[in-house]
């Protein structure tokens, strides 16, 4: 209710202005829910809150807010889960994801291993090699779990490997900024892989076909021995004891030889998509577009960032430029909101074309 | 929401987005059903009601958790005698 100014407040009317911003402010917050539940539960829940509120309050507590943000972003979540097409391309996600941070892994391990001891700085940093050694079996595992559609194994495995994710993330803000990358996008995917394994707990089809694993193991082969092509022809040759020439032959051709193999792994990757059940399929197509198209256009406009090889020098945050800012915190964060507005507007399309056919 | 504060002397406020989570829960594996419906200050209130099986289910964790805490006390028991 609005008041004019010379209008005299009567103590009815100052009594109810906090009732009343109470209640708008708690409105706003059951607008977490989706509208459905809150066209069933909204005007109850609204007088249950109002209740355990004190005479005169204005604003929701902190913890009631945060109660009510939380559960009402987990219902959205629940009502995604409930389509059994969704629990399905969840469960593509389990295991898609997992090889992807598998083949990242791998790949990191193997530097050391590719390049001559002779030239340090292309020598992946110790505590990632370390990490990569970890991780690039424990990956493997979860992925398999999931193949193998032992769902709660999958899941927790899933989450003890982005909680160790996160923590090689804490780790490497102090150090190489390149590291710092690298380990980011791996939490990114790690946590689409948890809540894609949590979320199939339930799912009940075969996630992939083989041909669908085939396709996406070649992809991951390519991902983990990119840096084994870029490098099988370099050779180092020793002129004193710190000195030395270092021949590529390659070097002319490696731009296009990069962009070559990126091409293969996507027609791989979209391959693994086009072997899909057609309702998973179309839903996988809908949540990986924006992540596809952002990536790629990070990767285009970034060229630096393409192959995100945990190199740099070692300065910390300092060295990445706001452009390489932009591409490390926004892309990830873009590609998984976009994905599921998308899928929320294609269910929305669905829905609609179902109705006029009914 | 009040009930729970009082009958917990205080130590368990319920959140709305809480017990609605729990009531949805509940209604979905058939522990409780919807009572009835009233609109009380132009706003819906419903009540709930434990279902024959909620009853069932009640009454078995109200055994248990009784089991829990007697066997709790007799242990407690002969540590206050040597005290």
């Amino acid at each position: 209710m609005r008041c004019r100014r010379d209008t005299p407040r009567t103590d009815g009317g100052a009594r109810r202005e906090p009732a009343e911003a109470l209640e708008r402010r708690y409105r706003r917050l059951l607008a977490w829910y989706p509208a459905a539940y809150r066209a069933a539960n909204g005007d109850d829940m609204l007088g249950v809150a109002l209740a355990r509120s004190a005479s005169g309050q204005r604003w929701p507590e902190p913890g009631e807010a945060v109660n009510l943000i939380v559960s009402g972003v987990g219902e959205r979540l629940a009502g995604m889960l409930r389509q059994p097409d969704h629990r399905d391309t969840a469960a593509v996600l389990a295991i898609a994801g997992p090889v992807l941070l598998a083949a990242g892994a791998v790949r990191t391990m193997a530097s050391p291993f590719l390049f001559t001891p002779a030239i340090p700085i292309l020598v992946a940093p110790h505590p990632t090699l370390v990490t990569a050694i970890a991780f690039a079996p424990w990956w493997t595992l979860v992925a398999l779990a999931g193949m193998l559609r032992w769902r709660r194994v999958a899941a927790a495995g899933a989450c003890l490997g982005l909680a160790g994710q996160v923590v090689m993330l804490a780790l490497t803000v102090s150090g190489y900024a390149g590291a710092l990358m690298v380990a980011y996008w791996q939490a990114a995917v790690a946590l689409v892989t948890a809540a894609s394994a949590l979320g199939s707990l339930r799912s009940q089809g075969r996630p992939l076909s083989w041909r669908a694993v085939t396709a996406l193991a070649a992809a991951a082969a390519i991902l983990a021995g990119w840096p084994a092509v870029d490098v099988a022809f370099v050779t180092y040759t020793p002129i004193t004891a710190n000195s030395g020439t270092i021949s590529d032959p390659l070097s002319g051709i490696g731009g296009w030889l990069g962009d070559g193999l990126f091409a293969g792994t996507m027609i791989l990757m979209l391959a693994a998509i086009a072997a899909l059940r057609p309702a998973v399929r179309r839903r996988a197509a809908v949540l990986l577009l924006p992540a596809f198209v952002t990536t790629t256009l990070a990767c285009w406009a970034c060229w630096a960032f393409r192959g995100f090889l945990p190199a740099g020098p070692p300065f910390g945050l300092l060295v990445l430029s706001p452009l390489q800012w932009q591409v490390l915190v926004l892309v990830p964060v873009i590609g998984v909101v976009a994905g599921l507005i998308g899928l929320r507007l294609y269910e929305r399309l669905l829905r609609r074309r179902s109705d006029r056919a009914g | 929401v009040e009930d729970v504060l009082r009958l917990s002397d205080g130590q368990v406020r319920l959140h709305t987005g809480t017990l609605y989570g729990v009531l949805d829960r509940l209604r979905e594996v058939g522990l409780i059903v919807v009572d009835r419906e009233e609109v009380v200050e132009s706003r819906l209130r419903r009540y709930y009601a434990l279902t024959d099986a909620g009853i069932a289910r009640l009454a078995a964790e109200t055994e248990r958790m009784r089991r829990n805490a007697n066997a709790a006390a007799s242990r407690l028991r002969p540590a206050e005698g040597a005290i």
